[in-house]
């Protein structure tokens, strides 16, 4: 039996790996679940993120804020934002106010001067191009947790 | 009045700047109406699509299917796929039987040898890479609409 054992499981050694590489599958239950993984681990921005994947000229990341977040402008990568849960204010446009260099092509800032306000809830789709400023304002008490791609361009 | 009327035509024109270019925005109910407007345009296989938007090295395209489709391969493009409405099942990897070359870098055929399916549910996400075989196959009576990022690689 031990034999049969030591076989059987050489033998499932040996089968396919499986997935393609860069081959990615998230259920809905799986991604609306980071929202609580991540509320534990909010830093003093109020932010926890996770990259989980990347390949090529593209990446994924999660991210989940319970306070609003810095203003954002990233010179090479356009952002889409999949809403997981929960609901913010999305500016975007505009320029950062007093914005510091934070990472190559990173910029941050305290808040966004001209922009444009929406309402962004679970289910909601956007997608902010390169160098273009974004902040996520969250009211009191609120959450929100959205998957994001990364396009590098 | 047609004079003010057509100074406030300008004026408007003047004033909405609008959205940074590249920047989009769509309500979860903007994407789930889909279902339904691209229905009545389904081609003879049943398969219905719309370009949403478009970004440089990526474009975003939403699908609609009421039966099961060609198995496609996609030379130059990974596509990120967002279920928004109905079910279906995703066959991925494994060989394309019979593929024919239908457009530059674009294969399809009528099916998959040895790979492997999964169901799709609303809210799930998937990360195709670019040369992975794949095949969405819908059940008799069901319906899959589908929110694809497709990124030039």
């Amino acid at each position: 039996m031990k034999l049969a054992a030591a076989v059987l499981l050489c033998a499932a050694c040996a089968l396919p790996a499986g997935d393609p590489a860069g081959f990615y599958i998230w259920k809905s239950a799986e991604l609306k679940g980071f929202s609580k993984t991540l509320a534990p681990k909010l830093n003093d921005k109020h932010v926890a993120s996770d990259v989980i994947a990347s390949h090529g000229n593209y990446g994924f990341q999660i991210a989940h804020r319970e306070g609003s977040g810095e203003g954002e402008w990233h010179e090479k990568n356009a952002d889409i934002f999949f809403v997981q849960s929960g609901e913010a204010t999305l500016v975007y446009g505009g320029d950062l106010v007093d914005g510091k260099t934070t990472g190559p092509g990173e910029m941050r800032s305290a808040s966004i001067k001209g922009g444009t306000e929406k309402k962004i809830a679970a289910g909601d789709v956007v997608t902010i191009p390169v160098k273009v400023a974004h902040q996520m304002k969250l009211d009191k008490g609120k959450e929100i947790t959205y998957f994001v791609v990364k396009v590098a361009q | 009045m047609r004079p003010i009327a057509i100074v406030l035509l300008g004026a408007a024109f003047a004033f909405s700047a609008g959205d940074p270019q590249g920047f989009y925005f769509w309500t979860s109910a903007d994407l789930k109406m889909h279902t339904k407007s691209l229905s009545p345009k389904m081609d003879p296989k049943k398969f219905a699509n719309q370009k949403l938007g478009e970004n440089g090295n990526h474009y975003y395209l939403m699908v609609h299917r009421e039966a099961t489709g060609d198995a496609e391969l996609h030379e130059t493009q990974a596509d990120i796929i967002v279920v928004q409405t109905g079910e279906g099942s995703l066959v991925y990897g494994g060989q394309m039987v019979d593929g024919k070359t239908t457009a530059p870098n674009e294969i399809r055929g009528p099916g998959i040898t040895g790979g492997i399916e999964k169901p799709l549910m609303p809210g799930d996400v998937v990360e195709m890479p670019a040369k992975v075989p794949h095949w969405v196959k819908v059940a008799p009576g069901k319906q899959i609409t589908y929110l694809v990022v497709k990124v030039i690689v």
